[in-house]
């Protein structure tokens, strides 16, 4: 049966990869697994077939428009920015947790204060996309994507700096 | 042009993103050029840095990798039904539609009688409605590259997909794992429960020596042969380009 061992392993294969896309894009747990799951629903739904390459940059590239269509993104965003997830096994002391928890929101911080375009490219190469998909992904030329990337790199750590100085 | 590299272009480098002459003038440049070398060291950290910043945002999936892939098979095969049921109208006027296509192409053939000479059962609708509550159950099947696909949704206990042929052919039917294959002279059939009940068959006939019947019990739903669909009377069905959908609005285990 082609279709599902195709679909099992591409599952196992880019799950985890995108559930922690949608997690470092949404900030939230629900949504960043509603749009990872909703993304596969559709891969099934529309019979989306191809190459792992080309399914996986279909899939992040449905996840990424999930959770932009999502009216209540922006909200979620600005007020999920105080949530701080607790790793489950951490034996940090109180102080520790308090830092990390920080970090973790000014981290958030900065993401959020970049542009969509910077913020879906740093992602998505840091989830291993070559320039070639990352650029069908936001719309821009191959050959620009280095030259993006390390101003969007730049502007986040601005961007954090900013936060650690407030 | 600048003595030094652009940024960007040092970077691809670095992600391994230009060939032949591109990388082998980054290459030659930064071994003779400190400053860009420098530029070179100074973006692996920043990118190091914006990797470890953002894996502090990383919590672990709550669900298992196992529990996420069912829910997404559930999630999908619930919206499917959702989407039947709102075109459960649309999609009786379309089986007319069908079953006079198909009757036009057989003149003086209806598919009825069509279905008493192949011998087997033939499914009134009215003998496929349950009592009581039955779950809709799904199939879609196409015919694609030269197999035939049969899409499940929620089939139910007993159903199951048969292959016949007459000339001794080999077929080859590739089914989830759960599935139980049974065998006899000229014929493969496969049972579908559990996991398997929401899942695709994936079916190769030779052409011209055997036909592919889509069955509950002894009652076939659907008939494919000579790359040709047929239904059984009654069945609710939307085309597809290359096959049919069919709703059955719900299937008892026995008559």
């Amino acid at each position: 049966m082609k279709r599902s061992v195709d679909f099992d392993a591409l599952f196992d294969d880019v799950y985890p990869r995108l559930h922690r896309y949608c997690l470092r894009m949404a900030a939230d747990a629900d949504i960043a697994e509603d749009a990872a799951q909703e993304a596969f629903v559709r891969l099934l739904d529309h019979r989306v077939r191809g190459e792992l390459p080309g399914l996986k940059a279909w899939l992040f590239k449905v996840a990424t428009h999930i959770l932009r269509d999502r009216a209540k993104v922006e909200q979620n965003r600005a007020r999920l920015l105080e949530v701080n997830p607790v790793l489950p096994g951490s034996h940090s002391t109180p102080d520790e947790e308090l830092e990390r928890r920080e970090r973790v929101r000014r981290v958030r911080r900065a993401l959020a204060r970049l542009e969509e375009r910077d913020r879906t490219l740093l992602l998505l190469r840091e989830e291993g996309f070559t320039y070639r998909e990352v650029a069908g992904a936001i719309g821009v030329q191959a050959s620009s994507v280095g030259t993006l990337l390390v101003r969007a790199r730049h502007r986040f750590e601005e961007a954090m700096s900013d936060e650690e100085g407030e | 042009m600048s003595d030094h590299v652009e940024a960007g272009e040092i970077q691809a480098w670095l992600d391994d993103e230009l060939r032949g002459d591109g990388a082998e003038r980054i290459q030659e440049h930064l071994e003779s050029c400190a400053r860009c070398r420098a530029e070179a060291e100074a973006l692996q950290r920043s990118g190091a840095g914006v990797t470890d910043a953002l894996r502090l945002l990383d919590t672990p999936p709550r669900r298992t990798l196992d529990e996420a892939r069912w829910e997404v098979r559930r999630e999908w095969a619930k919206s499917r039904g959702r989407g039947s049921r709102r075109k459960s109208v649309v999609a009786a006027a379309m089986l007319v539609l069908v079953a006079g296509g198909l009757a036009a192409v057989m003149p003086g053939s209806p598919l009825r009688s069509l279905w008493s000479n192949s011998g087997m059962d033939v499914v009134p609708a009215t003998e496929l409605v349950a009592e009581g509550e039955t779950d809709r159950m799904g199939v879609a099947a196409a015919f694609r590259d030269g197999r035939l696909e049969v899409q499940l949704e929620d089939a139910p206990e007993g159903f199951a997909v048969e292959v016949r042929t007459g000339s001794g052919d080999r077929v080859q039917v590739r089914a989830h794992p759960s599935a139980r294959f049974g065998s006899a002279a000229g014929r493969v059939t496969v049972g579908l429960e559990g996991e398997a009940a929401n899942d695709v068959l994936e079916i190769r006939v030779p052409p011209g020596s055997g036909e592919v019947l889509v069955r509950t019990g002894p009652r076939i739903l659907l008939r494919w042969s000579e790359g040709r669909f047929e239904l059984a009377e009654g069945l609710v069905a939307e085309p597809l380009p290359d096959g049919v959908r069919l709703q059955v609005p719900g299937v008892s285990e026995g008559p």
